[in-house]
């Protein structure tokens, strides 16, 4: 049988090293796949709670509103003469103003216009120009809609209408 | 590794993606939308530029200097014949740049097309650095596969105005079969239909190898989703009118309202 060469010897230890590389990428393909995998499925959990976590904020929110619809159909369902039609009209502002508190409750905002306030898009909407010689040109004419805020978040800008001259 | 983000530079509406673990997923603009208007407008009077959202809130009262559908004018020459017709649809005015190009007035200055879709390219990458909270240097923008290479070249130079590094033009229609995965199911012909807000295209893709090889691409650039909500609320305006004898096109918040509900209905 030959001798074994210093090559030979130098081939069989560069072997090992490639089978002892291969094992350590292949462990750590492996654990690279399961982080991958855990990642996947993590997401998928967070999807899952996020849909709980609205659910539960909206059965919370249409609680509260059951309760103003039924103000609501109470005052729709009771019956008005002349003599109850003031207290009725009454009980009416009073829904109005406990929706109001609902949506307060939930940080919801309503914002209206203040005197002598300029256009800023970034809270007004032009919804329409009107052709007037009382404000300049490009002035607010009035209030269409007021806007709401949800916290920072601006859910709907206050619709307006502007002045143009012809 | 920095994010690269996904641009669909729209002619009514843009949008933004990112690949989360393998997934891409729609970015919400500073406003929450998941949809920014590709308006640009100018306050003459204050000098103060409004991109995506607050330009359209304020185009019925300045519509001189309210740039909208710039993409209709990318890398386009303005003697082309359709130029024209397409000059007359804007309240925007066009002009002749010096290269012969099509030039947009805003303001006092003309503005390459390029330059008003760089503008919306921005917001799009600052609100995408706001949400991601990391800094965005890296895009990838779809367009149409009718773009012919100046088009191309512009939607590249206007990435480039915004700060971005432009890594691909990817047609839309290529850009959809990838979302959905279609390079990964074998050989195969598909026909992709886009309706967006102001057009409509539909192309045939051949797909090979992973290859997509677009054979055929045509569509009705004045036909979008804008013209159903209209037709919707015409219908709904008329409707009400032969009912109650009463004009709702006339009260604005009433037709705000059912501008609102046309496009929730669509």
């Amino acid at each position: 049988m030959a001798k074994e060469t210093k090559k030979d010897k130098e081939i069989k230890s560069l072997e090992k090293k490639i089978i002892e590389i291969s094992s350590e990428k292949d462990k750590y393909l492996d654990i690279a796949q399961r982080a991958q995998a855990d990642l996947v499925n993590y997401r998928k959990k967070v999807s899952i709670d996020n849909k709980e976590s609205d659910d539960r904020a909206q059965r919370k929110i249409f609680m509260q509103i059951i309760n103003v619809l039924d103000q609501m159909n109470m005052a729709l369902t009771s019956k008005i003469d002349n003599k109850s039609f003031k207290s009725w009209i009454k009980g009416i502002e009073s829904v109005n103003s406990n929706f109001k508190n609902l949506l307060s409750n939930f940080d919801f905002e309503e914002l209206n216009l203040s005197k002598n306030e300029k256009f800023d898009p970034n809270k007004h909407e032009a919804i329409s120009r009107i052709e007037t010689d009382e404000f300049e040109e490009g002035e607010i004419v009035r209030q269409v809609s007021p806007g709401y805020k949800h916290k920072d978040y601006l859910l709907r800008p206050i619709l307006v209408e502007i002045a143009f001259k012809k | 590794m920095a994010k690269v983000i996904g641009i669909d530079l729209g002619t009514t509406n843009s949008a933004m993606a990112v690949m989360e673990s393998g997934e891409p997923e729609v970015i919400e603009n500073n406003e929450g939308k998941r949809t920014t208007p590709s308006v640009v407008a100018l306050n003459t009077k204050s000098d103060e530029r409004f991109v995506g959202e607050t330009a359209k809130r304020q185009s019925i009262t300045n519509p001189e200097n309210t740039v909208y559908s710039a993409k209709r004018f990318i890398g386009r020459r303005f003697n082309q014949a359709e130029m024209k017709k397409e000059g007359n649809r804007v309240s925007y005015k066009l002009n002749k740049r010096s290269n012969g190009d099509v030039g947009i007035k805003l303001g006092d200055n003309d503005h390459a097309p390029a330059e008003i879709s760089a503008m919306v390219l921005r917001k799009l990458k600052e609100d995408a650095e706001n949400k991601l909270g990391e800094k965005v240097e890296q895009a990838v923008i779809t367009v149409p596969a009718y773009f012919n290479d100046s088009q191309r070249e512009a939607t590249k130079v206007a990435g480039q105005i915004a700060g971005l590094e432009v890594l691909r033009i990817i047609n839309e229609p290529t850009a959809a079969s990838l979302a959905y995965g279609l390079d990964k199911e074998g050989d195969r012909t598909i026909a992709v239909y886009d309706l967006g807000g102001g057009t409509f295209d539909i192309t045939i893709l051949q797909l090979g190898d992973g290859v997509f090889e677009v054979k055929s691409t045509n569509g009705d650039t004045q036909l979008g989703g804008d013209d159903f909500d209209n037709v919707i609320v015409d219908y709904v305006c008329d409707d009400f009118k032969n009912e109650n004898s009463i004009d709702l096109k006339s009260d604005p918040a009433a037709l705000q309202r059912i501008r609102v509900e046309a496009e929730r209905a669509n």
